[in-house]
């Protein structure tokens, strides 16, 4: 009897820390901790120890076996009226051309993508893309038009036409505006206008001046580009403080052959920056021909500032001490079951799509120069699979569908995966520019897999230790 | 005399009205102005065989009217900037203006929607209301159980049987509804104090108008969406129901994937928490937008084509289940409710 319970393999993903054992069931959504003996038996298939135990959980719902499952996304039966009154989020690629040459730029040639030239968005085009989302938005309370390049402000003009265009031919809805830009080219009459528009700014920022230099030149060679960045920064500070702590945050590209330190101590200790929302990525590896490493030191050192973030997290140290570069994954981890409660979820849906890919073009509309639609600007350009329209044929809403539903192609794989409902893989990992790619998409599984296993471990220690020690959190 | 009326703003919530004008004697033309870039401009509808564009050119068209009626929608709007300019210069053009706005997420608002707490009698206990009483009401509120009500206004007009109707939305009075009074919404009164005055509020009305039957459209729907998103918790329909018993209950719910053992399901829980049973299930032609509402903090929709529905009613084939989109299922509807309740009429109390 005992044996027959486990026959049929229970849909879990056991795992452990140091504060305890667990098993994650995937059809309830649920993290369970469990005895050490327990969890021995589960790992071996063989609960003759473990029958009461089992059983309750069984009777609660839990250890329910994998079903096969139908692969569709659940909202590709309504595409056609999604695209038809909610495309509210619009990015154009004011140009191709850039004043920098940063080595790992996406278009510097080291990647399966196009490269800097001198290409630029005309405003006829630009007007298009806004005439689109503008008649397909019904349902949006907000429209959300955005700025990118190469380097946007090179089109500083362009920019000014296109708020006006769409400011001219929209009455009583919220526009948010918004540009990522390297930030050497702000000057008072450009900061002036972001701030009379309310422009949300990124900007990219590497770290300390030796780090940012070194990989952030100039096209032309020469000059400061860090010094540049600062003083630009401080001058949109002395102007407009508080448009400066609600509107500017940072992008950082960490290269990990620098330490991490260094980084993280700069954003930290800078009067211009400590306050300011910073968000880190290490240099793209999707698309990228060379591939990168990452030094031992900048493993340790990014180590060492999670643990330093973890121990605020718990409270062992006051939150002011928490890395800088660490707060978004510490809210991460915090809410990493967010709005989950058991008895929400009995069984996967009979028939579902795993979670990582958003609706290509809905969450966000890239308009390329020449007029062609993306789903987001990080998608290579040289993509035909990923190229979902242009600004004269409109979204074509059957590419979207396969683009929707990347598991298809890997179908197999995903219905026996424990990290179904939290897989991050979407279609910048897939895209194998001519067609959907199962091997680039296999290939991050494990990757995947392994961080959601250190964000369930993170969490459960989080949790385990604030239990244990009735610490406040952090 | 035939009044031309001018619609403003216009939006997709105004088509079920604008379909049930088709057959009004009192209207004559009709205008459709949007706000600019929502995307109605040049929109195409069918008015009396004739072809409708939405318009954006609000001070031309207003000329042409006679009447200006200012909707409602479930958008939020700057009514200061977008609307009381353009009302005022048409009072002053003594043009006739209708306001069908009203506070639609009054319980979100922290002031008070109801104005001043007026020095009242408070009645102490509840009327009995003796005639029957059909209430309409949506699965989670801004649906289209407001289309679900027109129906049944039209329908049971053709029927000849007299009828009051009070409508979830300030819109029904156009076509004679009566509103919901202004306490109902009001912070100012308790629940017991809005639960006696509504049922007084009700019987005041039915001896003054002796009707065969009521129809109450009930704002805000019976239930929570999810944990994340509540909307009202189905109060409004919990002070209803305390103020009258309904004897015919009709639930409006947007399309999804469901089958008739999900529809006994529902019923089983709906009796359980209101003792409400749902005679009657209506498929609207829209689902809930569950992103859009996880990011907003309330239901919205998405319209979907009606063979949808179409295809899902006819796949649960069960009587109580109905379309409003496909044709004869309205006077199927009304006509079902007056079988009802003629075999109710059959049983007498003593």
């Amino acid at each position: 009897m005992v044996y027959q319970i486990m026959k049929k393999e229970p849909f879990i993903h056991l795992f452990c820390t140091l504060t305890g054992y667990y098993f994650f069931d995937v059809n309830t959504d649920s993290i369970v901790k469990i005895s050490k003996e327990v969890y021995q038996e589960l790992d071996e298939g063989n609960v003759s120890n473990s029958e009461e135990i089992v059983c309750t959980l069984k009777n609660s719902g839990f250890l329910k076996e994998n079903s096969e499952r139908i692969t569709e996304h659940p909202d590709t039966k309504y595409l056609p009226y999604y695209f038809e009154t909610n495309v509210n989020t619009l990015l154009l690629q004011l140009t191709q051309n850039c004043n920098q040459r940063c080595d790992y730029c996406v278009y510097s040639g080291k990647y399966e993508n196009r490269t800097h030239n001198k290409k630029r968005m005309s405003f006829e085009i630009a007007q298009k893309g806004i005439d689109y989302i503008i008649q397909h938005s019904s349902d949006s309370q907000e429209l959300f038009l955005g700025f990118y390049g190469g380097e946007p402000l090179l089109e500083f003009e362009l920019i000014k036409k296109c708020v006006d265009y769409i400011k001219k031919n929209v009455e009583g809805k919220k526009i948010y505006f918004n540009i990522t830009t390297n930030a050497t080219l702000l000057t008072k009459e450009v900061i002036d206008f972001f701030y009379e528009h309310t422009f949300a700014l990124l900007v990219s920022l590497d770290g300390p001046e030796e780090i940012h230099n070194k990989n952030r030149g100039f096209a032309n060679g020469g000059g400061n580009p860090h010094n540049i960045i600062l003083n630009n920064l401080s001058m949109i500070r002395n102007l407009y403080p508080k448009y400066y702590e609600e509107h500017v945050s940072f992008n950082t590209v960490l290269d990990g052959k620098n330490g991490y330190k260094c980084i993280e101590d700069f954003f930290t200790e800078n009067s211009l920056l400590k306050k300011s929302p910073v968000i880190s990525t290490l240099i793209s590896d999707n698309y990228s021909i060379e591939g990168n490493t990452i030094s031992d030191q900048f493993v340790a050192e990014n180590k060492y500032a999670w643990f330093l973030a973890f121990l605020t997290l718990i409270g062992r140290l006051d939150k002011k001490y928490t890395p800088k570069l660490m707060e978004l994954q510490k809210i991460m981890v915090k809410n990493t079951r967010d709005n989950k409660q058991f008895g929400d979820k009995l069984l996967l849906p009979s028939c579902s799509h795993h979670s990582g890919n958003c609706v290509p073009g809905l969450h966000k509309l890239f308009l390329t120069a020449d007029g062609n639609f993306y789903p987001c600007e990080k998608i290579s350009e040289c993509s035909q699979i990923c190229n979902i329209g242009s600004i004269d044929t409109g979204i074509e809403l059957e590419r979207v569908k396969n683009l929707l539903n990347i598991e298809a192609v890997t179908r197999e794989e995903c219905q026996k995966c424990w990290a179904y409902e939290y897989c991050s893989i979407c279609l910048i990992h897939a895209d194998g520019i001519d067609s959907l790619s199962k091997e680039k998409i296999l290939n991050q599984c494990d990757n995947v897999r392994s961080n959601i296993e250190s964000q369930f471990k993170d969490y459960c220690v989080y949790k385990d230790l604030l239990k244990k020690c009735h610490m406040k959190e952090g | 005399m035939k009044k031309n009326v001018l619609l403003y703003p216009y939006t997709k919530e105004c088509d079920s009205l604008i379909e049930y004008l088709q057959s009004s004697e009192n209207i004559g033309e009709v205008f459709l102005v949007s706000f600019k870039g929502w995307g109605y401009e040049q929109k195409e509808l069918l008015f009396r065989n004739n072809k409708l564009y939405v318009k954006t050119d609000f001070w031309t068209l207003a000329e042409l009217c006679d009447e200006i009626w200012v909707m409602d929608t479930n958008m939020e709007i700057d009514e200061e900037q977008l609307i009381n300019s353009k009302i005022e210069w048409a009072i002053s053009k003594e043009i006739q203006v209708k306001w069908f706005r009203k506070n639609t997420y009054s319980y979100n608002k922290k002031e008070d929607a109801g104005g001043i707490k007026e020095d009242i009698d408070l009645p102490t206990k509840l009327q009995v209301i003796n005639t029957p009483i059909v209430i309409v009401s949506g699965l989670f509120g801004d649906g289209k159980e407001f289309d679900v009500e027109l129906s049944l206004n039209q329908e049971m007009k053709k029927s000849g049987y007299k009828f009051i109707q009070i409508g979830s939305k300030k819109a029904g009075e156009i076509v004679g509804m009566y509103n919901y009074p202004d306490f109902f919404y009001s912070n100012l009164y308790s629940n017991r104090e809005k639960i006696l005055l509504f049922n007084q509020y009700i019987k005041k009305i039915e001896e003054k108008e002796l009707p065969d039957l009521i129809i109450l459209g009930i704002p805000n729907g019976i239930s929570l969406y999810s944990r994340e998103i509540v909307n009202d918790f189905g109060m409004n329909f919990n002070l209803v129901k305390n103020a009258v018993s309904e004897d015919l209950f009709i639930l409006s719910m947007p399309y999804s994937d469901i089958d008739n053992n999900y529809l006994e399901i529902l019923r089983k829980n709906i009796w359980e928490r209101y003792k409400s049973f749902i005679d009657y299930f209506v498929i609207e032609s829209n689902i809930v937008n569950d992103l859009k509402s996880k990011k907003i903090g309330r239901t919205v929709y998405l319209s979907i084509d009606k063979n949808l529905v179409l295809d899902k009613v006819k796949e649960l084939d069960n009587k109580d289940v109905f379309s409003l989109e496909k044709p004869g299922e309205k006077e199927r509807l009304n006509s079902d409710i007056i079988k009802k309740f003629k075999s109710f009429g059959e049983i007498t109390l003593i």
